[in-house]
Parts: structure tokens; sequence; C-alpha cells
């Protein structure tokens, strides 16, 4: 399945229009992304004015790859997916930018409209098994109604579809596990069936917005083992929020490093593992355990500023080691230093390898 | 689930007990002899204990209780002290009535409050929203006997649509029967339908924020579906409970209203039973009251777990 790609310039993974390089939205590998999301802008209105959540962000997914969104708390991930989806909180609004999936953009629907792209040409797995389910309805009926939402299918073909999507998903017995209420589940085997849900429909992008978070640690590599496979089955690009880099080695084609709304650094896997740029991407790096040292982890000093609290300029500057007078005032811009390697920093390029 | 029901009921047997004895105790408490009141003028100590010995006023506590749930057990509620008429073919008289009353009341209440709760969940905060928390202080603070008496005068004494009182049995003519009831049950149902109401408004809020929902609609499920379906039939688990407790409640005879229309139920049959000091009658109705609210709760707790498939499973 990966084999199909092969051949395909890698930049086009990563072909974006950015501020930085003012790269003009007529490139012909735009076409072949799955998704391309161009200027995404979240804000929350105030008296003020609005205070954006998530500013300019920019990004595309081929068929077929993964694109992992990694950050702290507080970076914005989580609402950029259920912007992606449409699915913000009523306080938040999306105020700028494009969202284009397979050349349909979905901010211009009309709410009837997106919801046919919902669960069917998108669909998004969540972070809270245990109660992302509806307790007063069996796991049967919720698959059957996530395909006959999208598909004209008799009951007794949905049910079998149900049945077949279960068994994709690992689930043992899945023709008794049809009429289980979520309850007598636990969370790895309803993170399972979230994902059956999500397949339902083969869409082109699914949204996995820290699928594996709330899980215990076999668990989660279960869970993670059966989206690599699905993926490669399924064929669907997909978006992995996550703040763990570890699962980041393992799925990703693609990172973007997420920071107060902001994009740090955009680069393919590879290049964020061999030759991470923005300070804050290093920070990540050097705050993982490495399994060896007894020593205390490293940590990235301060937290992540509340919005309407951002700094001026970089805004990572406040917490950045590196910061001078002109971080604290300039906002740098997101800028490719080739192959597609996308970094905000005054700094950048700086001298390569891992610390 | 039936040995959820059985184990339910089990339950429900000691607790009827304990209330009967209760009731009977509370009867023997009271202050004045139903003799002397029967006797009338000057009675002789003859006349006295004649009559202590017919009603079984003179045996002992204990044989008293033991005889009047025998009685009870077998239909026998006695006689009326005042009239001399078994109590029990008043009870059949009259829970008819009050099960008519209160049954109309709890549609009409159930039919504002759902719709009403769901609406002003939609929409928080809204006019809307703030429409029905008015309409629910009101229902809450307004007394029904108030809110009878200005019905009276609009409705029967300037407009003439509807009688002012009393009632027309269901059984010899159903939509005078239906007519008559009109008035007590909307004020009825307006206190009853604004505890409901507020409820139904809460728990919508609360499912409607709930992970589930976010699922659904990212499954591309339509609103209406997701307010239906997947809101309401979670929220509905402890607002059945609430409901089916407010129609015991309704069912134990509305006092005041009933008084107020002039309707010969459950609640005048007791406040007559009172004033006249007809213990039997008292009794008997403090009894089926008793009854009838165990038996609801037993069906609001059944209701609860048919509901809620976590407790149906365990």
């Amino acid at each position: 399945m990966a084999g199909t790609f092969v051949g395909r310039p890698q930049e086009g993974v990563l072909m974006v229009e950015t501020q930085a390089s003012g790269a003009s939205s007529s490139s012909p590998l735009n076409e072949k992304a799955a998704l391309a999301v161009r200027g995404l802008t979240i804000s929350i209105p105030t008296a003020r004015g609005p205070l954006h959540l998530v500013e300019k962000l920019d990004f595309s997914i081929a068929p077929g790859k993964t694109l992992c969104i990694v950050g702290e708390s507080g970076s914005g991930k989580s609402i950029t997916a259920l912007a992606l989806m449409r699915l913000l909180h009523n306080a938040l609004d999306i105020t700028a930018g494009t969202v284009d999936l397979n050349g349909t953009e979905l901010l211009g629907l009309s709410n009837k409209e997106m919801r046919k792209v919902r669960g069917a040409g998108m669909s998004m797995i969540f972070q809270e098994p245990m109660t992302s389910l509806n307790p007063a309805y069996t796991v049967g009926n919720q698959i059957v109604e996530a395909i006959t939402t999208h598909r004209s299918l008799s009951a007794e073909a949905a049910r079998t579809e149900a049945v077949r999507l279960l068994r994709e998903v690992n689930i043992p017995a899945p023709e008794q596990r049809l009429d289980a209420y979520p309850h007598q589940l636990s969370g790895g085997m309803r993170q399972r069936v979230m994902i059956a849900l999500a397949l339902a429909n083969n869409p082109s992008v699914l949204i996995a917005d820290e699928p594996t978070t709330a899980l215990d640690v076999t668990v989660q590599a279960q869970i993670l083992e059966l989206m690599r496979n699905l993926r490669s089955r399924y064929g669907a690009s997909v978006i992995f929020i996550t703040h763990d880099l570890g699962v980041v080695r393992e799925i990703a084609d693609d990172v973007l490093v997420l920071y107060a709304g902001r994009v740090m650094e955009y680069a393919r896997a590879q290049d964020i593992f061999e030759n991470p740029q923005h300070p804050y991407t290093l920070g990540l790096f050097a705050a993982l355990p490495n399994g060896r040292s007894r020593e205390p982890l490293t940590v990235i000093p301060g937290l992540v500023p509340m919005v309407g609290q951002f700094p001026k300029g970089c805004r990572f500057s406040t917490r950045c080691a590196l910061a001078t007078e002109k971080c604290r005032m300039e906002q740098p811009l997101l800028e490719d230093f080739g192959k597609g390697h996308r970094v905000a920093c005054w700094y950048a390029p700086i001298e390569s390898t891992r610390p | 689930m039936v040995q959820f029901i059985l184990r339910r009921i089990a339950i429900a047997i000691p607790t009827l007990l304990i209330i009967s004895f209760l009731i009977f105790l509370l009867q023997v408490m009271l202050p004045g002899d139903p003799a002397l009141a029967l006797a009338g003028e000057d009675p002789s100590p003859q006349a006295i204990a004649a009559i202590r010995e017919k009603f079984q006023l003179d045996q002992p506590i204990p044989m008293r209780y033991l005889t009047w749930v025998a009685n009870v057990l077998q239909g026998d509620f006695g006689m009326s002290i005042r009239t001399g008429l078994p109590v029990r073919d008043m009870l059949i008289q009259r829970l008819p009535v009050t099960f008519q009353l209160a049954l109309m009341a709890m549609i009409l209440a159930v039919l504002i409050a759902i719709p009403g709760g769901i609406i002003a969940a939609l929409r928080p905060n809204s006019p809307l929203d703030y429409t029905v928390s008015s309409f629910t202080l009101a229902g809450v603070s307004v007394p029904n006997f108030f809110l009878g008496i200005m019905l009276i005068l609009l409705f029967s004494v300037t407009l003439g649509w509807l009688p002012s009182g009393g009632y027309v049995p269901f059984a010899s003519d159903p939509l005078g029967s239906i007519r008559s009831l009109i008035m007590p049950s909307i004020v009825l149902a307006f206190a009853t339908s604004a505890v409901l109401m507020s409820h139904t408004r809460s728990a919508m809020l609360g499912t409607l924020n709930q992970d589930y929902i976010r699922t659904a609609r990212a499954k591309g499920v339509s609103e209406p579906l997701i307010v239906i379906k997947h809101a309401l039939r979670n929220a509905l688990i402890p607002i059945i409970t609430l409901g089916t407790i407010q129609f015991g409640e309704l069912l134990g005879g509305a006092v005041l209203t009933e008084q107020v229309f002039g309707i010969p139920g459950f609640g005048k049959m007791l406040v007559d039973g009172v004033f006249s000091r007809d213990y039997s009658i008292v009794q008997a109705v403090v009894l089926v009251q008793a009854i009838i609210f165990l038996i609801v709760t037993v069906t609001a707790d059944i209701l609860y777990a048919v509901a809620n498939p976590k407790l149906r499973h365990q």
C-alpha cells in the first residue's frame, strides 16, 4: 500500500502556502493533498476584539500519510482538530482560513452539507473512550447509525457491515459484542469501537485526538498497531494529535509542532527527529525520558501562556533560553530551510543534530 | 431484571407494615373521643359503651390493629362513623375521580414540561430560556387555590366556557367529564410541569454537553436526532423517576384543588373525614395513599432500571 506513493516528491506532502514563503496556491502539487489547511485562525470574541487561539495555521496531508500534531496542553491541538470537523464550541469562531478536503472547501459548506462530510469524508476519534459512546444504546446501534447516516443499507446489511467493522478492529466475538452496551466494554475495547465508527464510511481523512492517552500502556501499543494496520488497509490520511514523541516516532510521516496556537516547526518526521531546529522542539526532545539515567527529567521551564497574554514577538520567547530582545518584539515567520523543513525562529537554521 | 423487580417489591412489604402501624397509632393518639362525638347530647354511659363496643373502641390497641389489618386485607375498611356506610364503597367511588384528574394533569404537565425544558436547554440564556424560567418560578410559587379561583373567574364567571366546579362521571359522559376536569388539571399541571420542566432543562443541558453528543455530531447525525435520540434519551432517565413520583403525589389527591372545584375526589374525602373526625375514613384514605405511593415508588425504580442499561444488566 505504501508503495503507491513511492516516487511522489516528499515536498508534495509539505506543500503549503505559508506567510513566509508566500508560495502561490496554484502549485500543482496541492491537488494531491487529501486535506489542505491554509491560514486557519480560530478566535474567541471578546469585548476588546477577537483573541486568536490558533493563528495562520497551514498544513496539508497527502493521501495515506500520517501527520502528527504535537505540542503541550493548551497549544491548540484539539481545537484545531475540532475546527477541521467544524465541531468547535459555539463560543469559538473560525475567523480566517480555508480547509480543503479533496477539493471541497469545508468552511463554505452549509451545516447540512457539512453533516454529509462528517463521518464520511472525514471522521474523528476522541481522547476519552470511556465517555465517547452513548451509554443508552448498544454498540451495534451506534455503529449501524454511523453507517446508515451516510449510506442507504437495509437493517440487515448494515448489521453485517457493523460486524465486519468490529472484526476489522480486532474485537473478539463481534456478533455478540454488537448487543453489548458501552459500559460492558473496557476502555481499550471502547476505543476500538470508536475506531470502527470512524472507519464505517471509509473516510479519506481520519483525525485521532490523543486516542491512546487515556489508555494503559499495553492497550496503547495495541491501538497504535491497529491504527497503523488500518491506515495502510484503508488508505486514509491520518491526523494524529499527541504529546507523546514516542508515538510520533512510530507513526508519523510529517510532524507539525504547535505552540500557543502558532506553528513552531513543520517537517518530515525524519527531519524533525534528526535535525530539530526550533528551541521548543529541542526542548520537547530533551524532556523525553531516556530510560537509562536516573537523573530527574529535563523540563521546559514555565507554562504555555494564557490566551490574551501571548508575547508580542515569538510566542515561545517567554520560556526560550535563547530569546533575545528581537525574539520578544518581533514574531519570526515560518520559513522553509530546504526540503520543506519549515521553522519559525530567528535562530534557524541552527547547527544541527540532536542534543 | 425479574429478580430486581421481585426484590424491590419484597423491600416494599415491611415498609407497608410499618406505615400501616404508624397510621393506626396516629389515629389512636388523636385527641377527642369519637364515641362521645357520636353519642350526641347528654349521652348515657350505656349508650357510650354501646357505641364503643360497636366500633370495637373498647378493645386493647394491638388487638384493634390486628383486627383492622385483617379486615383491610379482605377489602373491608370498616364503616364510616358518621354515615354508617362502608368506607370501601366511598373509596371505590372517589378513587376513579382522582385517578382521572391525576392522569389528565400529568399528561398536560408532560406535554408542557418536556418540550419546554428541551427548548430552554437548546438555547440557554436566550429570551426563550428566561420565559421558561419565569414559568417555572410562577409554577412553584403561585398557590393552587389562587390559580383555581382566577381560572374560575375567567373561564366560568366571565367567559362562561367551562363549569365552575363539580364532576361528571366519565362513564356517563366522557366529554363532559373531561370538560369538568379541565380547569383543575390545568391548576395541578401548572405546578407539576414547572418542577418537571426545570429538571428537564438541567438534565438536557447536562447530556447535551456529553462527549457522546460530540461523537454523534462527528458521525454526521442530524441535529433533531442528536437532541431526541442521543440527548433526550439519556436525560429522561432521571426525569422518568421524577415524573412517576409526581404522578404518585397527584394520585394521593389534591386537597386544595378538589376543594376549590368541589370535586368529589380522594383529597376531598380526606378533608371531610378529618373535619367530621371520621376515623375510619381518615385511616382508609391515608392508608390507600401510602399504598399508592409505595406502588409508585417501586414503579419508578423499575422504570429507572428499564431506562438505564447500566442497571438493567446488573
